[in-house]
């Protein structure tokens, strides 16, 4: 694992807080840093993925809002480039229907997507999201989220104070969420983190096995408030 | 009839026509002579220097010198592209190296000597081949030839001289000359020029030399080289638009028979043709009874390379045919051979002579003697022979006599002398059946001699006591003759319809069998099985590019895994390419052992059937005909079949741009509305800047909501516009209805609002085989259907069952639909009505009192149960209001064996 650089001021000073965008339209590059300047951010712009991995490197911004279709190659390579060597938070832009770039993007390390056309307020929503995840996690031994609580030490599901039974691979399941919140977990970290790197292909279990855990832990598993689905891409753990 | 002399359209056409293939081709320049020294080597390479000086690239393709320095000399100052060396019966051979020409592609070359005979093993037979391929290829040629090369003047050229020339050119090479430079000499300088030795004669030079150069051969042979120059400029006066050619109007015709004088006539209808530019036919005419005659066919291959069209009549009434097809193709000229039977058959059958006479009204009628040619004069195509009888089949006569003798001679006391005669009698007919007519006529002879021998007294010797016998002996020999006569003509004509039987019974197989394929991949395949069977042969089958997308493989051979010598394959792609058959028994290629024939419907060009031919497999005259009946055929097939897939893709195409427009104008519409509320609003912004807060408020949430409808429009057009598509990629997992309900209803959730969603999933666990975002988007385009048709207050109801078997819910016929899934939403609104429940699904129907929407959402619904091979309908919903109930096949849920260790 590489080092993840953390700011721990960062939310607090948004003027220190530093965006690039890299994006080959003209008028997106212009709604994008109006709505980030006016949020306090200092932005910085890129046409390229060549211009963008070179302001990466020399200004070393907070957060990266990345287009997938740049003139120069896929921003595909920008996202593998950029995570030899830094964990800095990347946000993909991306049309509707092109969700396999999107589960790409995530698998090669991007942290966050959002599909375009987008208003101002979700995509501060997402900045503000990953920039969260980048302070450090309480090591608390006991999660809670709403209803919920799972203490970790013990291994042990409660809800509305009632124990709720899991099995082995539910449980981890659970674990690989509530450490990721709010993060669009894909079919494939799932696989690989809990069955193992050999069951990547295997869609379904994950699948079943979520249909299984939003039973046990939602009041409605098909109006899940914890657990929902990103469609085409994955599970996203939504922290109250 | 035309015979005012004007030029014929047909005619003036297909000579500018000619003129116009010469222009897209290379130019043929012919330097012609009447006799070998004239200088026609000498004046070409003069004529190529001065090409060369023009700038022009020429090349020497092969120019025979002779050693003489003088010619010598001119051939080295020109680039020469040297000559391929074959070796034959220990000789080593220059050949013109045709490939290395056209791989060099010189504007100009010269090729010596076109009436030339290529040694063995080269890729034609003749020199003049090499030419019209090169011409083909665009590039231009000066050739030599003398007189008495080109074909149809061959055999006048044989009486005249008394030489025979076995090297010809077919006329219609020498009628594509563009430029014909006469080269010549008086007859006496040629004379003096062979005194002083400077004409080359080849190794078998004085005799037949000294015969040839006779002063009145030179003075003939010169006179009619120049008559055919004369002609050739008169052809290209009327190409030139001159047209004034006194008998332009002539048309006409040989008929043809398998006489061996009918060879000569054709000839000396080629000369007549010639002579007033007339285009010729030649046909044959056979009444039904007649058997078929293999060598009318090589007449009508020889007529055809001497330029004419060839065609067979059929009909009990030769003349009435004839002059029929005469009129038909507008012949005022018919010639005919003088009939060399006796009168006496003219009286049993009819004189067709004079039945041709009678008819021809308008047209003249030419009868002209025949000279029969000896033996071995026609080589035209595979050697054939006329079927006879086998030296054991006269063994088998003789036996079947001796049988019958010995069975007559045991039962001597019980048979008189007539059951003797008709025993034998007996004997001869079947022999005749079985053998033919040679065989039966031995029977007939040792019938006579055993009858007398045994049967008549004194018997054990030739000797007759009384002369009534005599006649008993000649009545026996007669009938016998008569009935072999008639029994073998029986056998031939039973055979020949046995045969015709086979034939049509096997055309029409291969119909059958290719009427059912619509694509031209399998129809190709099916061809090539077919022939294979037929023939028993090993068979390829190639299609023109022309005919086929590129997606298809163009060769189909029968074995399929066959491999072919390249060989082999040159043939198929000379044949694809010229139309004209090659390989073995043509002149095109002869030794290889493939047979190629072209699939030609109307000149286009369909592509070409190829078999192999080997010991085991000889190649006769009958098979070469049958396989080009065939491939007639096929061709024809194949053909039809193409022209109606190209109209049904056409057809399709129309299709298509109709739905683009209909999308267009969709297009302009949904999308304008959005678009213009979305300027006016931010013009007002911009220009207004003294707006009152709420105002601007309601503004931007206008821009807002109407920038969201726009984007929804959108991707309802990009969705379709995928679906549509040729071949859109379904990504199918197996996902569980509570996923796939559940990401709808929160996709839906914005737009909805607070209003009650009636969930109902049996079994609560169940899932399908299918993908997952387009029936995500199926379910959110239902929801959002019933939300915007009925009042906000009631539920929607989605439903999802299990069911097993049942038959169709639709319209006509029951089918049993085995284990699916019924998936259903429903509202409490107006319902849709009856009339309206097919359209609702078409695309951009706007149903009554629905103003918003591009009119595709349910279009997409059923675009995409229909890719996972569902159907959608609606219907009355219980209790009021619409239920669409979507229909997609079941499967079984996913193994799962992936619990790793508890741990």
């Amino acid at each position: 694992m590489m080092a993840i650089p953390i700011h721990h001021d960062a939310i607090m000073t948004p003027s220190s807080f530093s965006c690039l965008v890299v994006e080959d339209e003209p008028a997106m590059r212009k709604f994008i840093r109006v709505g980030l300047e006016a949020s306090q951010f200092r932005v910085l712009l890129a046409e390229t993925r060549k211009e963008g991995i070179e302001m990466f490197v020399s200004h070393n911004p907070d957060v990266v809002l990345l287009d997938l279709g740049l003139p120069d190659g896929d921003g595909l390579d920008l996202i593998k480039t950029v995570r030899e060597f830094s964990g800095t938070p990347i946000v993909v832009l991306s049309a509707r229907g092109l969700e396999s770039d999107k589960v790409n993007a995530l698998d090669a390390g991007a942290d966050d997507y959002l599909t375009k056309p987008f208003g101002m307020p979700e995509l501060m929503a997402r900045v503000r999201a990953v920039q969260r995840r980048q302070l450090p996690v309480a090591t608390s031994p006991t999660l809670s989220f709403g209803d919920l609580t799972i203490e970790l030490a013990n291994r042990r599901v409660t809800k509305n104070g009632e124990l709720v039974h899991l099995t082995p691979i539910e449980y981890s399941l659970l674990t690989m969420f509530v450490k990721h919140p709010d993060k669009v977990l894909t079919h494939r970290m799932l696989l690989e983190s809990v069955w193992g790197p050999s069951y990547v292909r295997h869609n379904h279990y994950v699948r079943v096995h979520v249909a299984e855990l939003r039973k046990k832990i939602e009041a409605d598993p098909v109006r899940p408030k914890h657990l929902v689905t990103e469609s085409g891409v994955g599970y996203r753990w939504m922290s109250p | 009839m035309q015979s005012d002399g004007r030029p014929n359209p047909d005619e003036l056409l297909e000579l500018i026509n000619r003129s116009e293939k010469n222009e897209r081709g290379g130019q043929l320049r012919l330097f012609f002579g009447f006799a070998p020294g004239v200088g026609k080597t000498y004046r070409m390479l003069q004529a190529a220097h001065e090409r060369l000086a023009d700038g022009e690239e020429v090349a020497v393709g092969i120019v025979y010198s002779h050693k003489r320095t003088d010619t010598e000399r001119l051939v080295s100052g020109l680039p020469v592209i040297p000559c391929r060396l074959v070796e034959y019966r220990g000789h080593m051979l220059e050949e013109f190296d045709l490939d290395a020409v056209l791989k060099r592609r010189p504007t100009l070359v010269l090729v010596d000597e076109l009436a030339h005979s290529n040694a063995p093993g080269s890729r034609h037979k003749k020199r003049w081949q090499d030419v019209v391929e090169l011409l083909d290829a665009g590039i231009n040629v000066y050739s030599t030839l003398n007189v008495q090369h080109i074909e149809s003047l061959n055999d006048v050229v044989a009486q005249v001289t008394g030489v025979a020339v076995k090297e010809t050119v077919p006329d219609d090479v020498f009628d594509r000359v563009n430029q014909l430079e006469l080269v010549d000499l008086s007859a006496e300088e040629l004379l003096e020029r062979l005194a002083e030795g400077k004409v080359y004669l080849g190794e078998q030079a004085d005799r037949a030399a000294n015969n040839f150069f006779r002063k009145s051969n030179l003075l003939a042979l010169r006179e009619l080289a120049m008559r055919q120059a004369a002609d050739h400029v008169d052809a290209e006066a009327i190409v030139a638009g001159d047209g004034k050619s006194g008998a332009i109007g002539t048309r006409l015709l040989v008929c043809v028979g398998g006489a061996p004088s009918s060879a000569d006539l054709i000839r000396r209808a080629r000369r007549m043709a010639a002579q007033t530019h007339a285009p010729w036919f030649a046909v044959s005419v056979r009444s039904p009874q007649q058997a078929h005659d293999s060598r009318v066919d090589q007449h009508l291959k020889l007529a055809e390379s001497l330029g004419a069209t060839t065609a067979r009549i059929e009909s009990s009434e030769r003349a009435n045919a004839l002059v029929a097809f005469a009129t038909k193709h507008r012949v005022n000229q018919i010639v005919v051979g003088k009939p060399k039977h006796a009168r006496f058959w003219d009286r049993v059958r009819g004189s067709f002579l004079q039945e041709l006479i009678r008819e021809s009204g308008q047209i003249d009628v030419h009868v002209v003697e025949g000279v029969a040619a000896p033996d071995g004069d026609v080589h035209v195509g595979p050697n054939s022979a006329t079927p006879s009888a086998s030296p054991d089949a006269y063994g088998w006569a003789a036996f079947i006599v001796l049988l019958a003798t010995s069975f007559a001679h045991l039962a001597r006391v019980t048979l008189g002398v007539p059951d003797v005669v008709m025993l034998y009698l007996l004997c001869v007919m079947w022999v005749a059946y079985q053998f033919g007519r040679g065989p039966s006529l031995l029977a007939a002879a040792i019938s006579v001699a055993a009858f007398d021998f045994f049967f008549v007294p004194p018997f054990f010797t030739f000797a007759v006591d009384d002369a009534q016998y005599l006649l008993s002996f000649s009545t026996l020999f007669g009938v016998g003759f008569a009935i072999s006569t008639l029994t073998s003509r029986l056998r031939n004509e039973e055979r020949a319809a046995t045969k015709r039987a086979e034939e049509a019974h096997v055309l029409s197989s291969l119909s059958k069998e290719l009427v059912g394929v619509h694509r031209d991949e399998s129809a190709g395949k099916i061809a090539a099985e077919h022939v294979a069977r037929l023939l028993g042969r090993t068979v390829a089958l190639k299609l023109s590019p022309s005919f086929n997308d590129g997606e298809t493989p163009e060769l189909y051979s029968v074995p399929a895994h066959h491999i072919w010598q390249p060989k082999s394959m040159g043939v198929l792609n000379w044949t694809l390419q010229h139309g004209r058959s090659a390989g073995f028994g043509t002149t095109t290629l002869p030794t290889a052992e493939v047979y190629a024939v072209p699939l030609v419907v109307d000149s286009r060009r369909v592509g070409a059937l190829m078999v192999e031919v080997d010991a085991e497999f000889p190649l006769g005259p009958s098979d070469a005909a049958f396989l080009s009946k065939v491939a007639d055929h096929l061709a024809i097939l194949l053909d039809r079949m193409f022209l109606a897939r190209s109209a049904k893709a056409a057809d399709l195409k129309v299709e298509r741009e109709r739905i683009r427009g209909d999308l267009l104008s969709s297009v302009s519409h949904d999308l304008r509305t959005p678009l213009a509320v979305i300027t006016g609003a931010a013009s007002t912004l911009n220009e207004h800047r003294g707006l009152d807060l709420t105002s601007r408020d309601d503004l931007v949430s206008t821009i807002c909501t109407q920038a969201a409808v726009l984007e929804r429009r959108v991707a309802q057009i990009l969705e379709m516009t995928r679906l549509a598509g040729a071949n859109p990629d379904l990504h199918k997992e197996w996902v569980p209805w509570s996923e796939l309900v559940g990401s709808a209803l929160s996709d839906v959730s914005a737009l909805i609002g607070k209003r009650e969603v009636q969930l109902s999933l049996v079994p609560e666990d169940g899932g399908a085989e299918v993908d997952g975002l387009l029936i995500g988007k199926l379910l959110v385009n239902l929801i959002e259907n019933a939300h915007k048709h009925s009042p906000p207050d009631v539920p929607i109801t989605v439903t999802v069952t299990e069911k097993n078997g049942g038959l169709s819910p639709g319209d006509g016929e029951a089918q049993n639909l085995g284990k699916h899934w019924l998936i259903a939403v429903g509202d409490r609104g107006a319902g849709v009505p009856a009339e309206e429940r097919q359209r609702v699904f078409e695309r951009f129907f706007q149903g009554h009192g629905s103003t918003s929407g591009v009119g595709l959402g349910l279009a997409i619904c059923k675009s995409i149960a229909r890719l996972h091979q569902g159907d959608i309908q609606v219907v009355q919903n219980e209790g009021g209001g619409a239920l669409f109930v979507c229909r997609l096949p079941w499967t079984p849920a996913p193994r799962y064996d992936g619990d790793p260790d508890p741990s």
